[in-house]
């Protein structure tokens, strides 16, 4: 019955956490896939992409960072699909990325986040990460990628 | 109130950790065991690269040539592909007619490196990491 009542509370402080989390940030969003962390921001412009690693995963530098507009491709200011590669073997992590909206074009649309993730296990493999733009709410300032 | 000493059952505790151990150091070395057996002379190994794999370039450089040279003198054969690009490890341009039937063995195939053992029409042994490699075939070549 102990037990019970104490699950039963940590479920409870879960999620009061996790809505205190989600009202913190408003005009952010997060997903993890194998190790591999994007937060989108919403800004006056467009949006920014703070792409990062967890668990001792890095991202090739020479496969990039591959962006795709799955719906809305008129929104950006520039052309997408763009890729952002370095010569180095692995990114200096965080990675910023901003995305500037095209004068007058609505904030809507999902965008696609494609990295070569190598994991800590000695294997390197594709990640894909999409989030939708539109549930951002804008933002007066630039939030800056935490490190 | 402390429990009093019990010697007995003490001992017996200890027994059966040295029994523990000892059965996990025999399945480890029957387990090892089966695999150098799985190599048999005449018997290959594929392994699968792509250019932006920095993880396949650091295995490359610390462990390739001593690998393929354990194999060759065991008689197993070594054979490497490199696609493209990671992100197309199924590439038809570097997987030739020959060695086709082994990536469409494994049609969720993704990302590299990928290590293959063959023997003959049949894939004995596979590993899709460094770190299985390490467990897997570098005792193929000791």
């Amino acid at each position: 019955m102990r037990r019970m009542f104490r699950a039963l509370f940590c479920i409870a402080a879960l999620s009061v956490a996790g809505s205190w989390a989600t009202a913190a940030e408003p005009g952010r969003q997060n997903i993890i896939i194998d190790n591999v962390v994007v937060e989108l921001s919403a800004t006056p412009e467009g949006v920014t992409a703070c792409v990062d690693a967890v668990h001792g995963t890095k991202l090739s530098g020479p496969y990039g960072v591959a962006i795709t507009a799955l719906s809305g491709p008129d929104t950006w200011a520039e052309r997408l699909p763009k890729t952002v590669a370095v010569d180095e073997d692995y990114f200096a992590l965080p990675l910023r990325i901003e995305l500037k909206r095209r004068a007058g074009a609505a904030g809507s649309g999902r965008l696609q986040f494609e990295v070569g993730a190598c994991q800590p296990e000695g294997m390197c493999i594709p990640v894909e990460l999409a989030v939708d733009v539109a549930t951002l709410a804008p933002a007066a300032k630039q939030v800056p990628c935490k490190g | 109130m402390s429990t009093p000493e019990r010697p007995g059952i003490k001992q017996a505790m200890m027994n059966r950790r040295e029994l523990l151990i000892g059965l996990g150091t025999a399945l480890f070395a029957s387990g090892t065991g089966r695999l150098v057996e799985a190599a048999v002379p005449g018997s290959w190994v594929l392994y699968v690269s792509a250019a932006d794999c920095r993880v396949c370039r650091g295995w490359e450089v610390d462990h390739k040539a001593a690998f393929a040279e354990g194999l060759q003198r065991h008689g197993i054969g070594f054979r490497q592909i490199t696609v493209t690009s990671l992100r197309n490890v199924r590439d038809d341009a570097a997987w030739t007619a020959d060695l086709a039937w082994i990536r469409d063995t494994y049609p969720n195939m993704r990302g590299t490196p990928w290590f293959f053992l063959v023997s003959g029409r049949t894939i004995e042994v596979a590993a899709n990491s460094t770190d299985l490699w390490r467990m897997k075939f570098a005792p193929m070549a000791a």
